[in-house]
């Protein structure tokens, strides 16, 4: 994550400077998370232009916000991507009026194949569902007539299949 | 607690994914904090989440790094005044009127010594003597546009240029400005999201409400601290306090069943008045503010103590 991806600055080191608000720390933000970030929006919202404005949107708030953010027990990215997915999500609803099963860009358009291709169908669906077209796991539960504890299990099976993809 | 079990129950994925309601994910993160093999998981779901999201599209196009960070940036000094203004260029002034004077001397001149006759055939048709005069000046006429019709449309032309420059221009500017009224427009959206949220927050019915009033060393300082009693967090709302200097900073105190917990420290240079996210502690007694050294203190400075809540 951003460890990985700056080796000038660690994770702690950036929370710092978004805390104090030095601006130094926007480049550093942008070049760890801004790709995955965008990825995200532009799957759920389909359109380049408004994922860039929603992108915009997501940087603003972090900035303006980040004093609601607790270093010691929150977790930057996932505070981050839940800003992203739901600002995402509410210009779409507020767009098509009602969530779609299908999301607009599919996995399957993605540019990555050999990535997306190690994926099942099953965990493919899932992904799709929860992180692209906005539904609850209990409402994918109720989509799909399955059962909600089947579908809990299935979610973290798919998020295991995330962390072995080579 | 069993570990492992927690681990495998997959909360901590719906906690990642963002599918937890607000007390889970307070709850995940009180474990987090207590079992650092729970917040070890955490990082590596976090970080398979992140590392599918970077890899599956090529992402924004490489200009949108500076225009955030400028827009950031522009918005962070908003209040600082504009100091660029469109002033349009003055257009140059043409030569149209001094081309329209130019006199244009005939240079033909017919001389008649004596009356010919042809020249009194030409003299008695007076019609054709006209015609042929007509037809001179319609040639002088002809030759003189000829020679001015390359300078009106270098003129024209030069004029355009001018004024489209200054449109250019024009059009910069004005997108600026615009550029600045959308970053104002968004600080103030994402201000008023902060600001509900904090709302949200002290009106939970689970929040107990302490006002701090001054003591001798600040008289007039007034702060009030949100204590909840279920998630046990604190936000403070630092009304008035006097600013400290760069040696020093605040520092909030909670003395509970005879015990003084830190609950962190903070600077009254706080620009929005922002509520501001404190430590949170399981016991709620008596709440102090005092001013310590720059980093804080183990016990509080009683000769520098600020305000107490009643």
């Amino acid at each position: 994550m951003k460890t990985n991806t700056s080796p000038t600055i660690s994770e702690a080191e950036l929370i710092y400077l978004l805390k104090i608000k030095d601006v130094n720390a926007l480049a550093h933000l942008y070049d760890a998370y801004a790709k995955a970030l965008y990825n995200i929006i532009f799957q759920i919202i389909g359109d380049e232009d408004e994922a860039e404005k929603i992108l915009q949107f997501t940087f603003f708030h972090c900035w303006n916000s980040f004093y609601l953010f607790d270093a010691n027990n929150g977790f930057l990215f996932s505070w981050l991507s839940i800003i992203a997915r739901n600002t995402a999500l509410q210009h779409k609803k507020e767009r098509t009026k009602e969530l779609s099963l299908q999301p607009i860009i599919t996995l399957a358009k993605s540019t990555n194949k050999k990535l997306i291709d190690q994926l099942s169908s099953q965990h493919r669906q899932l992904i799709e569902l929860f992180f692209y077209s906005g539904f609850s796991l209990l409402s994918i539960a109720e989509k799909l007539n399955t059962d909600y504890q089947i579908v809990q299990t299935d979610f973290r099976a798919a998020i295991l299949a995330l962390r072995n993809l080579k | 607690m069993d570990i492992n079990s927690y681990i495998s129950s997959g909360i901590l994925e719906r906690y990642c994914a963002g599918a937890l309601a607000e007390s889970e994910m307070r709850e995940v993160e009180r474990m987090a904090a207590q079992f650092p093999a729970i917040k070890k998981e955490i990082q590596a779901i976090e970080l398979a989440i992140w590392n599918f999201n970077d890899q599956i599209f090529e992402g924004p196009h490489d200009q949108l790094k500076a225009s955030i960070i400028q827009s950031i940036k522009i918005n962070t000094n908003f209040n600082s005044p504009i100091t660029e203004k469109a002033i349009p260029s003055k257009p140059i002034a043409t030569n149209f009127e001094t081309l329209a004077e130019v006199k244009v001397e005939p240079n033909i001149e017919i001389k008649t010594e004596n009356n010919s006759p042809i020249q009194a055939t030409i003299l008695n048709n007076e019609a054709l003597t006209n015609s042929s005069k007509n037809q001179k000046k319609r040639i002088g006429y002809g030759i003189f546009l000829v020679l001015i019709l390359p300078i009106l449309l270098a003129v024209a032309a030069f004029n355009l240029w001018n004024n489209w420059d200054s449109l250019k221009q024009e059009l910069k500017e004005t997108k600026k400005v615009a550029a600045k009224a959308n970053s104002a427009l968004m600080s103030i959206d994402s201000n008023l999201k902060a600001t509900h949220q904090q709302l949200d927050t002290i009106r939970n019915p689970d929040v107990i409400k302490f006002t701090l009033s001054g003591m001798k060393f600040a008289p007039n300082a007034k702060a009030v601290v949100y204590w909840n009693k279920n998630t046990n967090n604190i936000l403070l709302d630092p009304i008035l306090l006097p600013l400290e200097d760069k040696m020093h900073c605040y520092q909030l105190w909670c003395i509970a069943n005879g015990q003084t917990q830190s609950l962190g420290t903070f600077s009254a240079t706080n620009k929005n008045k922002q509520m501001l996210p404190m430590n949170g502690t399981t016991q709620a007694g008596v709440f102090l503010i005092s001013l310590e050294p720059k980093n804080g203190s183990e016990i509080p400075n009683i000769s520098q103590l600020c305000l107490m809540s009643k």
